[in-house]
């Protein structure tokens, strides 16, 4: 339907799907300004899943939705870019939104009980994707949803789908929203957390599934989530957030064989099957701060086992670990790696001094 | 069987596969509803159909406007031939006009029945009838639900069982199902036609048996009416009694002579419209805005909570008095007498108390994670609060509107009581109670007290109706629950 205004010219598959720069979004409240998503740059390409990992509160979702224009009020988003194959979506009216939701990407929420309406059958709401973006309608829409179905391993469609999201377990329910989201032909999904709600093996069933998807169709996947098992199996880039900001970006193998910045250390140190048994389990102590002013200084520094002085006077730009990594980047004063700590510093001084911005109120 | 074959099957094949149940029902109501065919037409075309079609034809050229009306004759004649298809339930069947000769009985009269005994049987078959068709209709729900749905159980089941072991709203039930057969039989039930009673009295003629004479002699409705009038002490055509050239009354006689009986028959069903029509109306725009300001929230909402204070701010019956006076030459006010451009009215000003009540649960609803995620799938505002929101609002609203029904009907008596809305020749209730109004401690009391009595049954029959309701829809409310009661509360003028 939609497919025609961004037809896949070769452009595409060299260029990024989706290419978010300096993302701003805020949430403006009577009292403050709480600067959810402050700063943040990533890029997806076809067939690629980058997830994104981070604590609760970390800014992810609000990501997510800025993404697909879907900040509710008072949140908006106040900076930066976010270009949909070469176009600009921050400015888009809600027609836009429109044109861009479902048909180009389309999002897979966290919580499969309650994203079906329960008195609609799972059918029913799979074809009404299928009629608003592939305009199929009767028999060919039903054959259609049937097929959607088995696609994300359902088995028995043809009966399952005049069920009720009632009559579906957990894990059938999120295939089946992955299924509505399939039914859009998105080039681009957003998974919000979808296997969280989930226990052990479906989640790996769902994350196998979301794997063949994406070699399958050739598509983009962001993936949410916070537990970095999860991210392990699925993503082939990572980007770790804190508190509104990516503090580090890798390939998924370089980030768990080499972490760099110290939070992404503290989290993997904090899964259990990690530790030696018998030893205590690391965390890292305290929780994420609610950014609410322009950031001066690491908002990690607090919790960070290597702060230093520096850490409170100077805000860290993401930086690539060293010369010779140049998928790898980290936003903190410790590196690069490769020359000493007051070169770093500097480094990161005087970049953060040509990129300062100001959220406008 | 296996669950597989049952749950594939659309309604269609499972009643294919059963088809005795479903054909011996059909069957039966096939033939109730082939009884009374010519009157469903009749109830069509005695719409106002010729307003606007003729409002259309005006404001076109004459050529098209030609046209148009010259296609609306065909569908008239065509609508009036079904409509003269004979059906059951005609008063020619059982005749209750007849004229009592000394000696010889009663002339022209069923079976030469007293012209009462012909009414009371009549009624009593318009009655019967109805009372059939609607078990044989709920019969129709037990058939599907015992041998055709999929489901053993749903929830409204026990909704029903509710509603079935509520006597408050039983009665109500039976009130409003009595009140509906009288306005739908209305040409049926009445002693004598309208169009004798009330629009052309003059232009009929009835035979009467002359005493004095000593022969049979006829007379113009019109004049016969002269000397049925009920006026107090002096004269008066009570409850019960025949005039003088023969006719039955049993509610008695207006002031005019008139058969009080089918003046309340034709009456109940301009309160029927005015009531439903102002109800759709008012309930349309309660849900429209309640859907709209749950999904946009913020400004929209704001806006609306002003203009509905704004509505409820300016007087009711004082604005809706001085609109009806303002458009009284405007051809609105001539649709049905008046009775549209009232119901009109009382819609516009009757959906703010319905929107606050139904605003809260829109926005409760609007919350749930499946309408964010129709928006991120990209489905149209319109379509996800229409599929997403609506169905589970629509059953409150439906609860309020019973309740406010009764207060539309009020507030077009009332009215009419004042000498406003529904003008002659159309029947309101309201007119009736103003024209009886100085004779209620004469003997011609029944003037006033009928109407009266009818109207406050009406309005109780639906208010306990829509109580049944939604103690039915909503385990959890009792009774007591005046929260429903504050909304529908609007209605009195």
């Amino acid at each position: 339907m939609s497919d025609s205004q961004y037809a896949p010219d070769s452009r595409v598959d060299e260029e990024a799907l989706l290419s978010v720069d300096n993302l701003q979004t805020a949430f403006f409240t009577d009292k403050e300004t709480i600067r959810a998503v402050d700063g943040v740059s990533f890029e997806i390409s076809r067939g690629e899943s980058v997830g994104i990992v981070g604590e609760s509160g970390s800014g992810k979702s609000v990501t997510a939705r800025s993404i697909m224009g879907l900040v509710d009020s008072p949140g908006r988003i106040v900076g930066g870019s976010i270009q949909y194959k070469g176009r600009e979506l921050v400015d888009n009216t809600e027609k836009d939104w429109q044109q861009i939701r479902g048909g180009e990407i389309a999002m897979v929420f966290q919580d499969p009980l309650s994203s079906l309406n329960p008195v609609y059958t799972v059918g029913n709401q799979i074809k009404e994707s299928l009629r608003l973006h592939q305009g199929m309608r009767g028999r060919e829409a039903t054959q259609k949803a049937i097929e959607l179905l088995e696609d994300v391993g359902i088995p028995d469609a043809p009966r399952r789908i005049d069920e009720y999201p009632h009559q579906f377990s957990g894990g059938m329910r999120q295939r089946a929203v992955i299924a509505v989201a399939l039914a859009c032909d998105p080039d681009l999904l957003i998974c919000d957390e979808p296997t969280t709600a989930l226990d052990v093996t479906i989640q790996a069933q769902i994350l196998d599934l979301l794997h063949e998807l994406k070699e399958e169709k050739n598509i983009g996947i962001m993936f949410i989530t916070h537990d970095m098992g999860v991210i392990a199996e699925v993503a082939d880039r990572v980007n770790v957030m804190y508190a509104g900001e990516l503090v580090e970006k890798a390939p998924v193998d370089e980030l768990f064989s080499n972490p760099k910045h110290p939070y992404t250390q503290g989290l993997l140190e904090s899964i259990p099957s990690r530790n030696e048994r018998g030893s205590e389990l690391t965390t890292i102590e305290g929780e994420v701060p609610t950014p609410k002013e322009p950031a001066t200084y690491c908002r990690f520094a607090p919790r960070c086992p290597k702060a230093f002085d520096d850490c409170e006077q100077v805000h860290p730009v993401p930086v690539a670990v060293d010369e010779s990594a140049d998928e790898h980047e980290a936003a903190c004063l410790l590196y690069p790696e490769d020359v000493n700590q007051s070169e770093a510093v500097e480094l990161h001084r005087s970049r953060e001094d040509a990129t300062e911005q100001e959220v406008p109120e | 069987m296996s669950v597989n074959e049952t749950k594939n099957d659309s309604i269609v094949t499972r009643v294919k596969e059963n088809p005795g149940p479903a054909a011996r029902w059909g069957a039966v109501m096939a033939f109730l509803l082939l009884l009374e065919f010519g009157a469903v037409w009749s109830a069509i075309m005695s719409l106002p159909w010729g307003v606007p079609v003729n409002g259309i034809a005006d404001v076109l050229p004459a050529a098209i406007g030609g046209v148009i009306t010259g296609i609306a004759g065909v569908f008239a004649d065509v609508g009036n031939a079904l409509a003269s298809v004979p059906t059951l339930l005609e008063r020619e069947w059982i005749p209750n006009q007849g004229y009592h000769v000394p000696g010889e009985g009663w002339q022209g009269t069923f079976l030469g029945l007293e012209p009462a005994y012909a009414w009371l049987i009549r009624l009593t078959v318009v009655y019967v009838y109805a009372a059939v068709t609607l078990y044989w209709a709920w019969r129709g729900y037990m058939t599907f639900r015992r041998h055709y749905r999929y489901a053993d159980w749903t929830p409204g089941d026990d909704m029903v069982d509710r509603f079935r072991g509520h006597n408050w709203g039983r009665f109500g039930l039976v009130i409003v199902a009595a009140f509906l057969v009288m306005a739908l039989f209305a040409p049926v039930v009445s002693p004598t036609t309208q169009s004798q009673n009330m629009t052309s009295p003059y232009a009929h003629q009835i035979e009467y048996f002359n005493d004095d004479a000593g022969e049979v002699q006829t007379i113009t409705v019109g004049t016969a009416n002269v000397g049925s009038a009920s006026k107090g002490d002096r004269q008066n055509f009570g409850v019960w009694s025949y005039d003088e050239v023969d006719r039955f009354h049993p509610f008695g006689t207006l002031t005019t002579g008139k058969d009080l009986f089918t003046f309340m028959a034709f009456g109940s069903r301009i309160s029927l419209f005015i009531g439903l029509f102002a109800s759709a109306l008012a309930g349309g725009i309660a849900l429209s805005l309640a859907l709209l300001t749950s999904y946009y929230k913020g400004l929209v909402d704001l806006a609306t909570v002003l203009t509905s204070d704004a509505f409820s701010a300016m007087p009711r019956l004082l604005v809706l008095i001085m609109l009806v006076v303002v458009l009284q030459d405007h051809w609105i006010s001539d649709i049905y007498s008046g009775a549209f451009l009232l119901a009109f009215l009382f819609g516009i000003w009757g959906w703010m108390g319905l929107w606050r009540a139904i605003r809260g649960p829109s926005f409760q609803i609007v919350e749930n994670e499946w309408v964010t995620a129709a928006k991120g799938f990209g489905d149209r505002p319109w379509s996800i609060v229409k599929k997403h929101v609506a169905p589970y609002v629509i059953g409150y609203l439906l609860i309020y509107l019973s309740m406010s029904l009764g207060g539309y009907i009020i507030g077009s008596a009332g009215l009419a009581y004042l000498g406003l809305g529904v003008t002659a020749p159309t029947p309101e209730l309201g007119r009736a109670i103003a024209a009886g109004q100085s004779f209620i401690i004469t003997d011609s009391w029944h003037i006033s007290v009928f109407p009266g009595v009818m109207i406050t049954l009406i309005v109780l029959g639906f208010n306990a109706l829509g109580d049944g309701i939604r103690d039915a829809i909503d385990p959890q409310s009792s009774s007591g629950d005046s929260a429903g009661e504050a909304a529908a509360a609007g209605g009195g003028a």
